[in-house]
Formats: C-alpha cells, sequence, structure tokens
C-alpha cells in the first residue's frame, strides 16, 4: 500500500495499519469511503492523512476476506454511496489487530522512553 | 466458500468501481463546498486528496480480474504474432527442440517400460518377482544370473509361503518347433503348472496346465500356444489342441491357446509354454531339474490383496532359513521386487554406470540443443535490442519484458515437446527391437508419467535456453539501447562459449556421421540386398526321417517320388537336396590341400561346407564359372568325392595352376575339384565367404537332407500342396516347409538397423550442428551491424563482406569438424571388427563427411552472409 505524504507534519500511514483504522472506524455503524477517511482525519487530529485513492484497494481487500460487507445506499445529503459494514469475522480481526498494535506501540514506548534506573 | 467470495468478487464490475469513485469525490466537494470552499477549488482539492484515480482504478483491475491469466494470455498472444512473424526461426527452433526434447522423453520411456512399468498383465499391481542371493558363500551352478532360484527351492516356497495367490516358475529357453510348419527356433518357456492362474492369463481355447502335468520330472508332455503363434504358424486352427507338436523332436500335445496379446513377462515375446518338469526330455539328458545348486528359474508371484512385499520377504526368509541345514553359513536372502522386466536386483556397478551413462547422455542432448536454440534467440534479441530498449523506456517493467520473452520461449518449447512426442512414440520401439533383433514384448504406449516428463522437460529446457536470452537482452535500460556501439569490431563475452559449443557439436555429428558412413558403407544395401544366391520363390521342405524311423534307402526313396512329383506341378522350376541352407548354420572341417603350388599355400583354417545334389546350383542361381557340377550319380562313389569349391577360395589355394582337378582332404574323406562357383554370401551377410566347398551329396544319404524347391512365383500354392504330397506319400511322416525369404529377412533386419539408425541420429545430430553454425553466425552478424555498415560505407566490395561472414562460420565448423574426424579415427578403431570389406580409415567416409559438413557449414552461413551484405550504410551514421 502507498501514502503519499506531500506534507512533513502529517505521518505516512504504517504499512498495514490502514485496514486496522478502517475497521476501527466501522465500529460504530456502516459508513462510505469518503466518510471513512474523513473520520480516519479527524480521529487523529489531522494527523494522519490518508491517500484516498489508496483506501479503496484497502477496503477491496478487507471485503475481499470477509471483514466488511459493502452496500449501496444514500448518504446523509442524498448521495448515491457504497456503504462499508463491520462483519462478525472483522469485529474478531479488529480485537486481535488491536490488542496486537497496543502491546507494540506499548513495546516501543518502553524502549523510547527514558531509561529510569539510569536516571 | 473460497470460490463464492470469489464469485461475488468477479460480479463486481469495474462500472460499479468507478461509480464508488464518482460517489467518494462528489462527497468529498459537497462537504468541502458545505465549509465555504468554491466549487471549482473544491474539485481540485477532492481530486488531489484522492490521489491518482487511474490507478487506483488499475489496482481495483489487478485485483479482480486475475490479472496474471490475462498477462500469460497478452503474452502468449504476443509471443504467437512475433513467432508466426519469423516462421524460418520458428521453425528451426521447434525442431531444435523436439529433437531434444524427443530424444530425451524417449530415453525415459525406454528406461521407464524396463524398469517400472507394471507388467503386461491384470491387477499388475499385485505380482512380484521372487529371487534370492546368498549372503555367505555357496558354490552353485548359475545360468543366467545368481539371483535366480533352483527348482527345490521354488517347491519349498511353494508349499510353505501363505503371502501368495499363486507362485510360478519361468525359464526363457530357444527350441525349435517342428511339426505342421518349419522347423524354427521359437521362444518357449518352461513353466510351473501356476504360471498362467498365478498371471490371470485367461485361454482363449483349451485349458491352461492341470497341476498334476507338473508333479515329477519328465511330467507333462503338453504345450500351450500364445495366440499370435497360433494365428501365423496354425492360421488359427480351431481344431489346434489336441494335435501334436515336435519340440526338441518331443512330441507334445496342444491343451490350449493363451489370449491375444500375452507373450509372458519377458521382454522376447513367448511363443509356447512347456511344464517345467519337462526340461529333462527336452534337453536330452542336461537337466538341473532337482538340482539344489543351480540357479536358473525366475519367479514370479501375486501377493495376497492385503500383504506388503515386505510382510513376503520376511515370510519367505523364515523358509528359506528352516530348509537349509547350512543357512547359517549360506545366509539366504530372498528378494522380493514389484514385477517390472528388469526388477533383478542385478544393480551391479556396471548396470548403475550403463544407467549413468544413458541418463547423462540424453542431458548431454538437451543441453546441446538447448545451446543451439539459445544460439537462435541471442541472435534474435540482438536484433530486437532497440525494440526492446524503446519498451524499456516507454516504462514496461522489466519483469513484464522477461514474462514476455520467456513466454516465446515457452510457446517454442511447448512446440517442441509435442513435437518430440512424436519420436518418443516411435522411437523406443524401433531401438529396442534393434537391439533385440526382434519383436518385443514391452509396452512403449504413452501414459500420464510420460507425458509428464515430457512437460517437465519442456520446462526445464524452457528456462536453459530463455532464461539467459532474456536477462540479458533486458538488463539496463542504457545497455539494451547501446549495445551495438559497444561491440564495434570486438566479440562481445559469451561469443567464444557459444563458438565452443559449436565446434562440439560439429565434432560430435562428424563422429557420428563417419561411423554412420562406415557401416552404410560396409553393410551397403546393394550387398544387403544381393548375397548372390536366389531368395525369392525359395522353398524349402525338412522331412523328419529319424522320428519315425526310416533308414536311409527310405528317405532317399521319399525324396526321389517327392520330387517327381514335384517336377510335374506348375511354376516349380527345380528341386535339390542340401545340407543347410546359406546364412542358417553349416559345418566346416579342416581340410588339406593337395597343391602343387606350395609357396601360394594359405593358412590352413575351418573351411565351412555343405553337401548339395547337382541341382542346388540351378535351384540358386547360383553361377558355376569353370568345370562343372558332378551329377548325382558320379556322387555315389565312395572314396573320392567331387566337389565345387567358391571362386575366392579357388584362387586362395591355387592361384596359378587352376582349381579343377586338384585334391584335399580331411581325415579320410577326399575330395576333388570339378567345378569353381560364383562367390556368394554363405557365411554372413556382410561379406563374401573366404572358402566355400558344396560337396556333391549322394541323394542315396538323404537321412539328414532337406529338401530346395526353386518356384516360379507360385510359392504360396507350393507351400500349401507340399505338406499333403508328403501325406500321400507316407502320412506318418512329420513335414516342415517354409519360405527361406522369411528367413533371411530376420537375418537382415539388425544389419540393416544399424546402418539406418547411426545414419538418422548422426544426420540430426549434423542438422543441430549446422543450425548451431547458422546461429553463431546470425548472432555476430546482427553484433556486428555497425561495424559491417562502416565497411560498407567505406566501399568494401559484396563479395569481402560475404567473405567476412562466411569465413568466420568455416573456422568454427572445421575446428569442430578435425574433431570430430579424429575421434571417429578412434571409435572407429574400438568397432573395426564390425566392419567388414572397409578398413576403419576408409577415405570415402572420412572426405565424404569432411566435404558434406564444409559445405553445408558454408551454405549455413550464407543467409547471414547476405543478410550483412544488405546492411545499409546508413546505420553508422544513427546515433544512440
Amino acid at each position: 500500500m502507498s501514502t503519499r505524504n506531500p506534507d512533513r507534519e502529517r505521518d505516512a500511514l504504517l504499512q498495514g495499519t490502514l485496514d486496522l483504522l478502517i475497521l476501527r472506524t466501522l465500529v460504530f455503524g456502516a459508513r462510505h469511503g469518503q466518510g471513512i477517511a474523513r473520520a480516519i482525519q479527524q480521529r487523529s487530529g489531522d494527523t494522519l492523512l490518508v491517500d484516498h485513492g489508496s483506501l479503496y484497494p484497502a477496503l477491496q481487500r478487507l471485503e475481499a476476506n470477509g471483514w466488511v460487507r459493502a452496500e449501496w445506499g444514500t448518504s446523509e445529503n442524498n448521495r448515491k454511496a457504497r456503504f462499508y459494514q463491520l462483519t462478525a469475522a472483522g469485529r474478531r480481526q479488529l480485537a486481535q489487530e488491536t490488542g496486537r498494535w497496543q502491546r507494540l506501540t506499548e513495546a516501543i514506548g518502553r524502549v523510547l522512553a527514558p531509561d529510569p534506573t539510569e536516571g | 466458500m473460497q470460490w463464492l467470495r470469489w464469485i461475488r468478487r468477479r460480479r463486481r464490475g469495474q462500472a460499479d468501481f468507478a461509480a464508488e469513485v464518482e460517489a467518494h469525490l462528489a462527497l468529498e466537494i459537497d462537504e468541502l463546498v458545505a465549509s465555504g470552499v468554491p466549487p471549482d477549488e473544491a474539485r481540485d482539492r477532492a481530486r488531489r486528496a484522492f490521489g491518482n484515480i487511474t490507478r487506483t482504478t488499475e489496482r481495483f483491475y489487478d485485483a479482480h480480474h486475475a490479472a496474471w491469466l490475462e498477462t500469460v494470455l497478452r503474452n502468449l498472444r504476443y509471443a504467437a504474432r512475433t513467432l508466426r512473424r519469423s516462421p524460418g526461426f520458428t521453425i528451426a527452433a521447434v525442431l531444435t527442440l523436439a529433437f531434444g526434447i524427443g530424444v530425451n522423453t524417449a530415453i525415459f520411456s525406454f528406461l521407464y517400460a524396463f524398469l517400472l512399468r507394471p507388467l503386461p498383465v491384470r491387477d499388475a499391481g499385485r505380482v512380484v518377482q521372487v529371487y534370492r542371493e546368498y549372503g555367505g558363500r555357496f558354490q552353485r551352478e548359475v545360468r543366467g544370473s545368481v539371483y535366480l532360484l533352483s527348482y527345490p527351492e521354488f517347491l519349498a516356497y511353494r508349499a510353505d509361503a501363505r503371502s501368495f495367490e499363486g507362485l510360478a516358475v519361468y525359464r526363457p529357453e530357444e527350441l525349435s518347433l517342428g511339426g505342421g510348419g518349419r522347423p524354427s527356433a521359437v521362444e518357449a518357456q518352461l513353466v510351473s503348472c501356476e504360471y498362467f492362474r498365478t498371471l490371470a492369463v485367461r485361454m482363449v481355447a483349451g485349458r491352461a496346465f492341470a497341476p498334476g502335468e507338473c508333479a515329477h520330472p519328465g511330467d507333462g508332455p503338453v504345450v500351450v500356444l500364445s495366440h499370435a503363434l497360433w494365428q501365423s504358424r496354425f492360421g488359427a486352427d480351431p481344431a489346434i489342441v489336441g494335435r501334436t507338436l515336435l519340440v526338441n523332436r518331443e512330441p507334445l500335445t496342444v491343451v490350449g491357446v493363451a489370449e491375444p496379446g500375452f507373450g509372458g513377462i519377458t521382454m522376447r515375446p513367448a511363443a509356447l509354454w512347456i511344464p517345467v518338469t519337462m526340461h529333462p526330455r527336452l534337453t536330452h539328458g542336461r537337466d538341473s531339474i532337482l538340482v539344489h545348486e543351480a540357479s536358473w528359474l525366475s519367479v514370479v508371484g501375486r501377493l495376497k490383496p492385503d500383504v506388503t512385499i515386505d510382510a513376503a520377504t520376511a515370510e519367505l526368509t523364515r523358509i528359506a532359513w528352516a530348509r537349509d541345514p547350512e543357512a547359517d553359513r549360506h545366509r539366504p536372502t530372498p528378494i522380493v521386487r514389484a514385477g517390472a522386466y528388469l526388477s533383478s536386483p542385478r544393480g551391479s556397478e556396471s548396470d548403475r554406470i550403463v544407467l549413468f551413462g544413458i541418463i547423462g547422455a540424453s542431458g548431454f542432448v538437451i543441453v546441446l540443443t538447448c545451446a543451439n536454440v539459445m544460439n537462435l534467440l541471442l541472435a534474435r534479441t540482438a536484433t530486437r535490442r532497440r525494440e526492446i530498449g524503446i519498451r524499456l523506456a516507454l516504462g514496461a517493467g522489466r519483469r513484464q519484458l522477461v514474462g514476455q520473452l520467456l513466454t516465446e520461449s515457452a510457446v517454442l518449447a511447448g512446440l517442441g515437446g509435442l513435437a518430440g512426442l512424436a519420436l518418443t512414440v516411435w522411437l523406443p520401439p524401433l531401438v529396442a527391437r534393434a537391439i533385440e533383433g526382434g519383436e518385443l514384448n514391452v509396452d512403449f504406449t504413452l501414459d500420464l508419467r510420460i507425458l509428464a516428463y515430457a512437460f517437465v522437460a519442456s520446462v526445464v529446457a524452457t528456462l536453459l535456453f530463455g532464461l539467459t536470452p532474456a536477462l540479458q537482452a533486458t538488463r539496463r535500460l542504457s545497455g539494451a539501447i547501446r549495445d551495438d556501439a559497444a561491440v564495434f569490431g570486438r566479440r562481445v563475452a559469451g561469443a567464444r562459449l557459444r563458438s565452443g559449443i559449436v565446434g562440439l557439436q560439429v565434432a560430435g555429428s562428424a563422429m557420428l556421421l563417419v561411423v554412420a558412413m562406415l557401416f552404410v558403407r560396409s553393410v551397403s544395401l546393394a550387398r544387403v540386398i544381393d548375397p548372390g544366391f536366389a531368395t525369392e520363390g525359395v522353398v524349402v521342405v525338412s522331412l523328419d526321417f529319424e522320428r519315425t524311423g526310416y533308414d536311409a534307402a527310405r528317405a532317399a526313396a521319399v525324396y526321389r517320388r517327392l520330387r517327381e512329383r514335384l517336377a510335374g506341378m506348375p511354376g516349380v522350376r527345380a528341386t535339390a537336396l542340401t545340407s543347410g541352407m546359406p546364412l542358417s548354420g553349416w559345418s566346416a572341417n579342416s581340410i588339406t590341400a593337395d597343391m602343387r603350388d606350395p609357396a601360394a599355400a594359405p593358412p590352413d583354417g575351418w573351411t565351412p561346407m555343405h553337401s548339395v545334389s547337382a541341382e542346388y546350383f540351378t535351384a540358386l542361381d547360383i553361377p558355376i564359372v569353370r568345370g562343372r557340377v558332378a551329377t548325382d550319380a558320379e556322387a555315389r562313389i565312395d572314396g573320392e568325392r567331387p566337389a565345387v569349391i567358391s571362386a575366392t577360395m579357388a584362387r586362395r589355394y591355387w592361384p596359378t595352376l587352376g582349381a579343377i582337378g586338384q585334391r584335399f582332404h580331411s581325415g579320410d574323406q577326399h575330395w576333388v575339384v570339378t567345378g569353381v562357383a560364383a562367390d556368394v554370401r554363405n557365411l554372413s551377410l556382410d561379406a563374401v565367404d573366404r572358402a566355400y566347398v558344396y560337396v556333391a551329396a549322394d541323394p542315396d544319404r538323404a537321412l539328414w537332407l532337406d529338401l530346395v524347391v526353386r518356384t516360379d512365383g507360385a510359392t504360396t500354392a507350393v507351400l500349401r500342396a507340399i505338406p499333403e504330397l508328403v501325406r500321400q506319400l507316407d502320412p506318418q511322416l512329420v513335414v516342415d516347409v517354409y519360405d527361406y525369404g522369411d528367413v533371411l529377412q530376420r537375418v537382415l533386419r539388425p544389419a540393416r538397423l544399424t546402418a539406418w539408425l547411426t545414419t538418422s541420429v548422426g544426420a540430426l545430430a549434423a542438422l543441430l550442428a549446422l543450425l548451431g553454425v547458422y546461429g553463431v553466425v546470425s548472432y555476430s552478424v546482427a553484433q556486428r551491424t555497425r561495424e559491417l555498415g562502416v565497411r560498407i560505407a567505406l566501399g568494401a566490395p559484396r563479395r569481402a563482406i560475404v567473405r567476412l561472414v562466411v569465413r568466420q562460420g568455416l573456422v568454427v565448423a572445421g575446428l569442430g569438424l578435425l574433431a570430430g574426424l579424429g575421434l571417429a579415427a578412434g571409435a572407429a578403431q574400438l568397432l573395426r571388427s564390425t566392419f567388414h570389406g572397409i578398413g576403419p580409415l576408409d577415405p570415402v567416409a572420412y572426405l565424404g563427411v569432411g566435404a558434406l559438413l564444409v559445405v553445408a557449414a558454408g551454405l549455413a552461413t550464407l543467409a547471414p552472409a547476405r543478410r550483412a551484405t544488405r546492411v545499409h550504410p546508413a546505420v553508422t551514421l544513427r546515433t544512440d
């Protein structure tokens, strides 16, 4: 997955994290692609920029894996859009991935934090 | 559920995806406009945020349309187009590959047929062969192989083993079959009476052997015929069962005819089967049936359905140890093998070397073939460099290009493999027949494993010859475009290697061609076809007087009456008596000649001779060049017997005096020469006899003489009439009648095949080598295009350019040729005993092959040379 980062202040997404973020934004209900992109951007405090184009291959992949389900619907402002929804398998995957992600960030945090015994 | 998801995925079309992208952009624009961005700018920002829309769509497409399949199909289409555009190259490459892959697969098929293929019987999976070796010391008589069993051993196994549904022995023997046909050697098999039941062979007539027929040594004067023998020899006689045949002079009753297609489980098809207990009677005393210390019987068994080979081995081992009081010293070790033609554990060092030799040779063939095609491909990619460079520059991925070039190679290899299958079908039976000198009982038909092998060979070939050119051609963008400038007047790396390979190919094919030529000249067709005596319309009648208790006088009377009747038959030109026919055995005496010219005395050796009646020479069209043939009346004189000698013998013995009237003797037998006959080939078709004596046969001593009948094309009628004539004379007499031409055909076949096989293999090898020369020269012309252009621009005449190019090819071919002729001289030295009439250094063969290859190599360079002269000087002006 390629992410573009024209703006230094915004961080490129780590490989594989986009899937996790998409699944997370779908926890509270179905969204369309643009909504997902917007939600990720907003929830990250505008730190993470999702290249909207790369969102769709990711969505295809999630759909192919059976983690999300999609169907055409109507947006709040009456536009036709394809809505994505978490499946049961998707919820399980999210729980698993979230746990892994937290363990990873914790571990990285510990490594990066000043060592209390030496301080 | 994977496939369901796949279908659902397939159902989502690109339009749907495009709609989703549209919706995304619309929503984004809506949102931006709502937050106060002007619509135009909102559209731009939405698009910017989305990134590359086309790329996203492509990724969707790649993920959803089994992109690799599309790529493969596109590559295939492209390959087909490119290959069609250069048919010369395509045909050359495909033929070369067909040869390489075909020969390889043929060799595999050959080995597979002998080593792995199940035996040609019903439910062959459970059929095993049993051998036994001794771990310790055990002196015994070995006839065939140390792994064979003795009859008492087999009896012990059969009595006690519970692992088998049936266990039987078989022993191939060549026996002579008389009675109702020509007395000829037939492939017979001595078998135990369970043989047919064990192999689940059905009878089309009569029955198989009954257990009682194998009870004791000497039992069972019965015979089962093969379907083929029943058809060919007895005209599918429905009353065959119950008839008596003479086998090795032993009268045997036909009890059954085996089902069609069954010829035993040995390589040479068996024509008839006889109980093994008949062995003492058939071999007239020389029997090993009760000898324990003998290895002479092959054993075949059918395992019970749930018994493994290991279990059967263990059981047989127990039995072998239990019955042998000295088992500790002998350490008998039974070996059970899945049934196959060559299942014997004779896996000795020499066999393994032969096997490695065969596999190595086939590897060599495929490597040489691939080297050839690689040369062709390199020459081709060299001319396509610019195309490839442009495509690289336009952004084609290297992987894509390599894939495309490899697809071309794969198409070539695939076509080559398919064509090679023809060779696979046709070559192994031919080779097997040439080796064995007769029809074989071996199944060479294609099956899945052989096809799989051919497929793998094609894939390997594709990688062998296709990968290097593909990688080289696409190595670097700059390299691809610049390359032809880089080699101005110089050789490219690897050119030397390729020339070396081609040189070796030329050497190998030159060697093969020389040897082939020596064979052809040695067994030249003209000589093979004309042995010096008549072979058409010759019928031989053999009467078995001895078994019927005739004495010489009665035999002579029968022949006299028979000849009188035959003389009256239409189509009969002459009849004669003889003790033997040409090319089918003779007797020899050490003779001493009474020479008045001792200086010219030839070294005395065994001189072959047979007894013939006066008409023999007329009957077989052997000209008498000097003197005359003694009449039958003269032959009756006791003491000195008249004889006719061959012309060469006359020249050797009495070079100055003339042979007529000269005398020679052997012990107390004395002969006087009355005539000299033209040289013929009595002993071997390869050469005329160095000496041959035709002794005048005394027609009154006809017990051991055969009757020769020369017909005028009425051979079939005569063949059919003779048994009836004999029956009228004496119904008790056993008569054998045969067409001499059939015998001759059998004698001729191996010689013809050897000459033919070496020639064709040599010619194919030469073709490969010439393609190699063509490839190397073409490549170098392509590489040197710019240099040639400069030469032409500077005014080099066409002829100089041609000479430049041709010379390069001829240097490679010439060096290879010299090496090849040297190798051939070595090989011919080893084979010298098989050549007749020519020396191993026969100049015609060497000069002929040399000239042929030089001319052919020159021709192979002509096409590239012509291409070279057509280089337009303008190419030198083009910049990179």
